[in-house]
Parts: C-alpha cells; sequence; structure tokens
C-alpha cells in the first residue's frame, strides 16, 4: 500500500478493492503520516465507504472536504488533516 | 507522480485481517457496520460465547443477534474498533462474512457460513454426522483467495440431519443426507435455491454422493460458479441464474467433466424439509438431553448470552449449538441435570411451556439493516404475544411456520412459511406508515412451493388479527392430519383473503368447533 504525491501538500489513495472497514483505516493510517494541513484524496470503489468514512475520519478530527463520484463505481473522498 | 512510501509500521496488522474479516454496512437506528461473525455448523463453546458477549458490551452496545445461517451479529460496530474486534474474534477461532454485496458490481463475493444441522452428532435420528465436513470446508474457503471474488455470495448446507432443519432448498448449493435401497449412507445435492427476489427452489442434481466426495463436488460446483456465472448485473449474479440458464443435466455434466468421472444418480421421491429441534430433546448418547431455547427472533443481548453460556457450563459440557430458527441449544445434559436447568432457564424467561410459535418464528434485522420500513423483530414479539393471548392452549400443537423479512431479500425466509410477512412501506394520505404484504401456504420438502400473496398492503399493527383469523380458520376446519399448508392449498386465494378478511365471530370454544367439522 502507497500513498502517492499528487502536488504539494495533496496525497493520493487507491484503496479500490478493498472492503469495509479497511479504506477507513488505510485513511485513516495515511493521515496520521501527513502533516496538519495536507490533503489526502482516497479513491474507492466501495459505495458503503462513502458513506460511512467521513463519520469516521471526523471523529479523528480530519475535514471531508467532499465525496464525489468521478466515473461508473469508483469514488474519491477528500479529507483535510 | 511521486511516490510517497508510507512507513511499513503505519499499516501494519491490517493486511493478516483481510479477506479473513470485514464489516457490513447498515444504516438502521444509528448503526453503520454490523459484524457478523460466522459459527459454523452453530457450534461454540461457553468461552466463546462470553468472548462475543464482551465483544459486544465493549463495542457493540451490549446487543446481539443470532442469525438464521448460525452466525452472531454485533451491530454499532465503528471503523476504528474494527481491528480491535477482528483481534479478539481471531483469538477465539472466529471469523467474519465478508461484505462484497457493497460492491455496485457482481464480484467479491463469498462462502457464507456453511450450515448444518445443529444438533449433529447428537440427534437420536441423523443419517449421518455431517459436521465434520461443514468444518472441513469453512477451513478451505476462509480467507483463500481463490475463493473471495465470486461473481456474489455463496451459501452452501450440508446437513445428515432427518428432518433437514437446514432448509435444503433456500440455498445455493445443499448437501442432503441420502439412504440407498441398500442401506449406504451419503449425500444427494440441491441446486439454485435462493430467496431473494424472486425466490427460487434448489433443485436435485440427481447424484448420490459418499461423504468422501461432498468436499470435491461443492469445490467443482464453486468453480463452476466462480468462472462461468453471469457477471454482467448484480442482481442476475446469483447462482441460481446460472441454474436456470444451464439446466440441471449440463451442471451435473460440467461437475463430472471437472471430476472426470461420473457421479451415481440417484432419484429422491421423499424427503422431509424444514423441520425443527424444538424444546427438550435425548440424545443419541444415552441419558444425554438437548435443548433449545425459545429466543423470538434470535435476539440474545450480552447478559443473557452470558448467562446461557454459563448454564452450558454448570449443567451441560460447555458446549452449545445455534440453530437456523436463530435459537441457542444448551448440549450434552445428564438427565439428572434436567429439572434444574429448566428451572433455571424458566428464570431467564426461556419457559419450555411457551407456544410452538416461540420455535417457529423467526424475524430478520431489517430495523438495524435499514431496509425495512418497520422493526421486524418488535412485530414478531407483537404478533406472538397477541396470539399467544387469543389461542392460548391451542397454540402448543400447532405445527405452523411464521417467518417475517423486512424486504423482499428474505432473509427471514418469508416465502417458505406456513404464514410469510414481508414489510413495506404504506402511504395513508400524506403518512408514510409500516405495512405487510402476507403470504400464506408456504412449504419445503418434495411439494416445495412458495407462500401464495393473499393479503397485500395490510396495515402493519392489523396483521395479528389477519393471522389469528387464518389461525382460527384452520383450528376450526382442518381435516385430520392437515398440515396448515395443505389447509391453504386447497383453498383458493380469494377463499383465504375472505377467511382473513372475515368479521371476528362471536368466540366458541375451539377444540368442540374442530370436533364438530372432524369426517
Amino acid at each position: 500500500m502507497t500513498v502517492q504525491k499528487k502536488e504539494e501538500q495533496r496525497y493520493l489513495l487507491d484503496v479500490k478493492g478493498y472492503v469495509c472497514p479497511f479504506p477507513s483505516l488505510y485513511a485513516m493510517r495515511s493521515l496520521g503520516e501527513l502533516s496538519k494541513g495536507d490533503v489526502l484524496e482516497v479513491l474507492t470503489d466501495n459505495p458503503a465507504s462513502c458513506q460511512t468514512m467521513p463519520y469516521t475520519v471526523e471523529r479523528q478530527g480530519y475535514k471531508v472536504l467532499a465525496v464525489e463520484k468521478l466515473e461508473k463505481n469508483v469514488w474519491r473522498i477528500v479529507i483535510a488533516k | 507522480m511521486e511516490v510517497v512510501q508510507i512507513a511499513e509500521t503505519s499499516f501494519a496488522g491490517l493486511e493478516s485481517f483481510i479477506g479473513r474479516y470485514s464489516l457490513g454496512y447498515e444504516r438502521g437506528e444509528g448503526s453503520q457496520h454490523f459484524l457478523r461473525v460466522k459459527i459454523p455448523n452453530g457450534i461454540v463453546t461457553s468461552t466463546q460465547l462470553r468472548g462475543i458477549a464482551q465483544l459486544s458490551d465493549r463495542l457493540g452496545r451490549g446487543y446481539a443477534e443470532l442469525t438464521d445461517r448460525q452466525d452472531v451479529q454485533l451491530h454499532w460496530i465503528r471503523d476504528e474498533d474494527a481491528i480491535e474486534a477482528f483481534s479478539q474474534l481471531r483469538e477465539l477461532g472466529f471469523t467474519t462474512d465478508m461484505c462484497g454485496q457493497g460492491y455496485p458490481e457482481a464480484r467479491y463475493g463469498d462462502v457464507r457460513n456453511i450450515v448444518g444441522c445443529p444438533v449433529a452428532g447428537l440427534a437420536r435420528d441423523e443419517l449421518i454426522d455431517a459436521s465434520p465436513l461443514v468444518l472441513q470446508m469453512t477451513r478451505f474457503y476462509s480467507g483463500n483467495r481463490d475463493f473471495l471474488d465470486l461473481p456474489r455470495k455463496f451459501k452452501i448446507s450440508l446437513s445428515g440431519c432427518a428432518v433437514n432443519c437446514v432448509k435444503p432448498e433456500i440455498h445455493d448449493l445443499s448437501f442432503v443426507a441420502a439412504r440407498k435401497p441398500d442401506g449406504e449412507v451419503g449425500f444427494t445435492a440441491f441446486v439454485g435455491g435462493g430467496l431473494g427476489s424472486p425466490p427460487m427452489m434448489a433443485k436435485p442434481l440427481g447424484v448420490f454422493l459418499k461423504p468422501s466426495e461432498v468436499f470435491e463436488v461443492a469445490r467443482a460446483v464453486i468453480e463452476l460458479f466462480r468462472d462461468h456465472g453471469s457477471r454482467e448485473t448484480k442482481p442476475r449474479a446469483r447462482f441460481k441464474w446460472m441454474v436456470e440458464a444451464w439446466g440441471i443435466d449440463r451442471l451435473r455434466g460440467a461437475v463430472e467433466e471437472k471430476l472426470g468421472r461420473s457421479l451415481e444418480p440417484i432419484t429422491l421421491n421423499a424427503w422431509v424439509s424444514g423441520g425443527d429441534h424444538s424444546g427438550l430433546q435425548a440424545q443419541k448418547q444415552p441419558g444425554r438431553f438437548y435443548v433449545t431455547l425459545p429466543s423470538l427472533g434470535g435476539i440474545l443481548p450480552s447478559d443473557r448470552m452470558r448467562a446461557v453460556a454459563d448454564l452450558a457450563d454448570k449443567y451441560g459440557s460447555g458446549e452449545l449449538r445455534l440453530s437456523t430458527s436463530q435459537k441457542p441449544i444448551i448440549v450434552n445434559i445428564p438427565e439428572e441435570h434436567v429439572p434444574s436447568l429448566l428451572t433455571e432457564l424458566e428464570a431467564l424467561g426461556f419457559s419450555l411451556n411457551a407456544s410452538s410459535l416461540r420455535w417457529r418464528t423467526i424475524a430478520c434485522a431489517g430495523n438495524l439493516c435499514g431496509k425495512a420500513p418497520d422493526h421486524v423483530k418488535a412485530r414478531a414479539l407483537q404478533l406472538v404475544e397477541h396470539l399467544e393471548s387469543r389461542l392460548s392452549e391451542d397454540l402448543k400443537r400447532l405445527d405452523v411456520t411464521v417467518y417475517l423479512s423486512g424486504c423482499p431479500n428474505g432473509c427471514g425466509h418469508h416465502p417458505v412459511a406456513g404464514i410469510g410477512l414481508q414489510s413495506i412501506q404504506l402511504k395513508v394520505g400524506d403518512e408514510l406508515r409500516p405495512g405487510y404484504n402476507i403470504y400464506l401456504g408456504g412449504r419445503l420438502g418434495p411439494r416445495a412451493a412458495f407462500g401464495r400473496l393473499v393479503k397485500q398492503r395490510a396495515e402493519a399493527d392489523q396483521v395479528r388479527l389477519f393471522v389469528e383469523k387464518i389461525l382460527k380458520a384452520y383450528l376450526r376446519q382442518r381435516r385430520d392430519g392437515e398440515s396448515f399448508s395443505d389447509y391453504c392449498e386447497r383453498h383458493s386465494v380469494e377463499e383465504l383473503e375472505a377467511l382473513i378478511e372475515q368479521p371476528f365471530a362471536v368466540e366458541e370454544p375451539l377444540s368442540a368447533r374442530r370436533d364438530a367439522v372432524r369426517p
């Protein structure tokens, strides 16, 4: 599992193929490694994660900036640390 | 794009759970995730049950349910607590269902908990103890990456039970004990059942299998499904559609081709199905008994779960079984301990003098999954309490199943019930209210049939009255030995509808009226 740096302070985590709770867990652990002010984009094909991940990461103090459909059966959840 | 390597330690410990553990998504009563613990063949120790109770206390609000696939289901599990839950389950020796059903495409299907007769190895009249095969197959499929991307989930039953309590007709693949005319005992297979809309009954594959052949035949069938099942659309990806498309002969031929040999043909003319193991029963082991507790709807909060586990230690061997009708079973009770155990069970609210409906009612967890317009388990309790108050002693002898589902997916098995209730949303004026469609006369076995839709869109609060009327009509009018489903079969839908719509008659003793109509 890797996190890619897209640009300064913007990172990408691809968790397609993972079912709950793993997209949220990978996202939380990645956020734990980033710095305050960084943004993490999470790609998932698990629609349930679009519902649950925002609650999960906000409980940890992160801010969800967007949940959007990228293409058929792929969603992007954007989270700020 | 630059790749930033997040320290491996950040993800440490996650990988080992993937493929064996997951949380399911739900949206009822503030729960986002359920945790469905697979209990293969429903065999569990008191220590394991207490461990699950502890997990429920710590992470699941002290609530738990037994499912009709011999799982224990917890709710309100949070993502961030999942690893703690998975770790504890791994220590206890359990895995969970995978939640691939959350995907919009036809993929990530897994082999669900393999169900077996809960009193395997104990029941006096079983043909064969199939539980070792269930456990062998469970070990093979758990976390096996070759079988984690089936077109959809895959449900198996495997039982040597004389009454086929696992309902073999409703699974994707079932192995049913069979005895040949020469006395040899083995299994035959059923394929392509499923209760999701539209429900389909599994069909006999027409083969006799020695116990040693079951594993490889199951594997061949599942591989055929994995490699040839439709992945075009999710609703059409269940195995039953492949069986419909292929037909039995082609499927059997493909299995034989995979095995490299022909299978022995057999025609099964008669079998019992959908029976149960209610109440106190003698085991095949002399002087030993098991008792099935009447836990309506399978609700077993952690304190009661712990209490039941303690009773299994105190009066039995510390082993319990979970039935496919959402009931815990305490086993291996020496005869001399039975009276004391029954007294303690009574105090715990599990009276064996309860009506038959306490054992024969199944209700899904629709209030928590979020798909049901009604709280189905609460409705089941309301219904049973109402019928108990109106029918009293007559209910004790009644052999009728009442199954409630919150939606057409049929997790509560409503299509095969004598009285099947499926929750729907009603719009009355501007108000949304829970309602039910009422199906009557479902049955399993050689004359398997789905219940017929007799009443659509009944208001939820009225359902108990409709059910009371049809049961009273049956009690008054049944012929000698006539089952409820037979009674329904000899009436048209219109006649049955008239019976449940009729005004309440002036009450008369049911027994007297039943005698009056006996030929």
